[in-house]
């Protein structure tokens, strides 16, 4: 059957809460969706599903982030370069693991959002080499090739193709069938065969992502 | 007919922008696009691809060494007469870790002014083949071309 939505994809998200820009932090949404694997999320810092209190990002990190994101609204970014935002991103990333990742999956939803930020902010999440936060940024980037803004879905295909997770094929594919830039087309079947012909490299095997 | 190639990043001159940014003109592309043509004592770098494409492996993988990091690298191919139509070209010196690359294949446009640096993302926005090489199919073009010893490790700024 074909999925009709993001849910009934081949997904295998985190052990996370997941915070939408239509949830903000008024109301989280708990997800219990996978036991911790060596993906999954690291456990002392994840908030249990009945937890009402230590589920909220912390306001630092969050008023952080934003302003991660509105100083680098007019920063040109190059492929291949480091910038201000990568670095600190990256750091913030690595410090914070998936409550960072949590509220950056709320701002790249943010309709404010600079589309450029948003798009240099998946890149970054694609490349990082994290498996602690791995499956988180694997769901975040299969669900943003369906974007609204062309520059977002480019960067989730470039994300991805970092990422080299087979795992997300079905929902690649389900992208190519849905695109409408001819562009994204072309680079969406080039990452859907890569990702048919995996290599060992950092791709998580099924042993490592049951 | 040869080629002028410039690294761009591709997703800035996707043809949907102009719904997304635009309405713009016909002939015109969005400023973003100008982002990837920075210039330097009005002068724009450029890369010259044979008919036969026979060194664009070698081409990107100058560029692609010639980075902080891994990644994808993304390009336009303009025909050359079309760019000289525009401006004058000038054979120069490349700055990459690719040896032969960098004598023979580096051009830049030159007495460039900001109408003409207009034209030249008009014309690429409009004509130019744009590609993207994936970050593994660089990685590995870069091992190969490490091998074959056609960099000089000392100039390779990513590391592999």
């Amino acid at each position: 059957m074909m999925p009709s939505a993001i849910t009934d994809l081949d997904l295998r998200k985190p052990r996370h809460v997941v915070v939408t820009s239509e949830t903000s932090n008024a109301r989280v949404v708990a997800s219990e969706l996978a036991s911790i694997t060596a993906t999954g999320a690291r456990s002392d810092k994840i908030p249990s599903e009945s937890s009402t209190t230590s589920s909220r990002v912390p306001q630092s990190l969050e008023r952080e982030l934003q302003k991660l994101f509105a100083e680098a609204r007019y920063e040109v970014f190059e492929d291949g370069m480091g910038s201000n935002f990568s670095r600190q991103l990256e750091a913030m990333i690595r410090a914070h693991g998936n409550l960072a990742l949590l509220e950056l999956n709320a701002l790249l939803r943010v309709p404010t959002t600079s589309p450029t930020v948003a798009a240099e902010c998946l890149r970054i999440i694609g490349r990082l080499k994290d498996k602690q936060t791995h499956a988180f940024r694997r769901w975040i980037l299969a669900d943003l090739l369906n974007a609204k803004s062309v520059l977002v879905r480019d960067a989730a295909i470039i994300g991805l193709s970092s990422l080299d997770d087979p795992s997300v094929l079905s929902s690649v594919r389900l992208a190519l069938e849905k695109e409408q830039s001819a562009e994204l087309r072309f680079d969406l079947d080039q990452l859907r065969e890569q990702l048919e012909n995996p290599e060992r490299g950092y791709a998580l095997s099924f042993a490592e992502n049951p | 007919m040869p080629y002028l190639l410039r690294k761009i990043r591709k997703a800035r001159w996707n043809p949907q922008l102009r719904e997304e940014f635009g309405p713009f003109e016909e002939q015109d592309c969005p400023a973003d696009c100008v982002a990837d043509l920075g210039t330097s004592n009005c002068r724009l770098s450029l890369w010259e691809i044979d008919d036969a494409r026979s060194n664009l492996a070698d081409v990107i993988v100058a560029l692609a060494t010639n980075a902080d990091h891994l990644s994808n690298l993304d390009y336009a191919l303009i025909p050359r007469d079309k760019l000289e139509a525009i401006a004058r070209l000038e054979a120069t010196e490349g700055q990459t870790a690719h040896i032969q690359a960098n004598q023979k294949w580096h051009r830049d446009l030159i007495d460039l002014s900001g109408r003409r640096l207009v034209d030249i993302a008009a014309l690429i926005f409009s004509v130019a083949e744009r590609r993207r090489v994936p970050e593994k199919e660089v990685t590995q073009m870069i091992r190969q071309a490490l091998e074959k010893k056609a960099l000089d490790p000392a100039r390779v700024r990513v590391a592999i």
